[in-house]
């Protein structure tokens, strides 16, 4: 590691430097971590795809029950010029909502396995 | 021939498993004592976090992108994870200041791994981490920085608090309070 740039060099009387008194004795190497390391992420990795598709199924599956069709947002809003209104109204509520719930749950669903 | 990082990193990402478990092997024992100071000795939480930290390497090493050395970047990785453990547990173990003992009655010369993660007890958080990157895994202001996000003023002065009460927990006398 480079130290430029490091002043803390000075030690009060009596003590050795920082760096003789804090440095690690120790030297863990044992195969037990490696190996369990190893099995556990190839675990995840292996389970990763299932999580994902399992969230977008039950996104999709969310979405059919809740029935956004019936959503009829903008079709309601009546705003102050002409023709926004229209346009507004011709956007397709029910098909962006369905698709956002399946969107958070499935980026959900991935932040979460991320840090499982 | 021992192998680079870089070499090892490619061969990993060429689906080569073997390449991920010799960097384990390699950046274990800094991580895992790096993991246990932080934690002040609490040698069980200290192996989840760097377990976590390995596996986070394992799933997110397409994103490295070299700028800062392997190291650098697990110790980022380590620090973050022991981070959201903290937030989620809150099982770290302070000696508050005014309970600090006179001095602690062990020669310095004579230190060893368990009592200095029981002395690290008595240092905050950032005095723990600032102090053991700076001193423990040797790096520079700069790479600490990097590590932690914290601005250059704010690493000295935890680690010019930090070095006092080592030192006073050791029974030096202090040349500059």
């Amino acid at each position: 590691m480079n130290r430029t740039g490091n002043d803390d060099r000075h030690e009060p009387a009596g003590l050795p430097a920082m760096e003789d008194l804090l440095r690690y004795r120790q030297h863990l190497d044992g195969d037990e971590f490696t190996r369990r390391v190893v099995a556990s992420a190839g675990r995840r990795a292996r389970a990763r795809p299932w999580i994902l598709g399992g969230a977008a199924a039950a996104g999709i599956a969310t979405v059919v029950a809740i029935r956004p069709e019936r959503f009829t947002l903008f079709d309601a809003v009546h705003w102050p010029w002409h023709g926004v209104d229209m346009y507004a109204a011709s956007v397709p509520a029910a098909g962006l909502l369905a698709m956002s719930i399946v969107l958070m749950l499935v980026i959900g669903t991935g932040k979460t396995i991320d840090s499982i | 021939m021992p192998k680079t990082d870089s070499d090892l990193i490619a061969r990993f990402l060429a689906g080569n498993e073997g390449a991920f478990a010799e960097l384990v092997r390699r950046y274990q024992s800094p991580i895992r004592q790096f993991l246990r100071r932080l934690t002040a000795g609490d040698h069980a939480l200290a192996e989840d976090i760097a377990q976590e930290t390995f596996i986070k390497m394992f799933t997110s090493l397409s994103t490295y992108r070299g700028e800062a050395g392997l190291s650098t970047w697990l110790h980022t990785v380590a620090y973050r994870t022991f981070l959201r453990h903290v937030k989620a547990n809150a099982r770290l173990e302070f000696v508050e200041d005014d309970r600090m003992p006179e001095a602690m009655a062990v020669q310095p010369t004579a230190m060893n791994d368990v009592l200095l993660e029981q002395m690290m007890k008595h240092l905050s958080l950032n005095e723990r981490l600032m102090m053991t990157l700076c001193f423990s895994a040797g790096m520079s202001h700069a790479e600490i920085a990097d590590v932690t996000g914290a601005p250059l003023g704010t690493i000295k002065s935890h680690i010019n608090r930090g070095r006092k009460k080592l030192a006073r927990l050791l029974g030096a006398e202090e040349e500059n309070a």
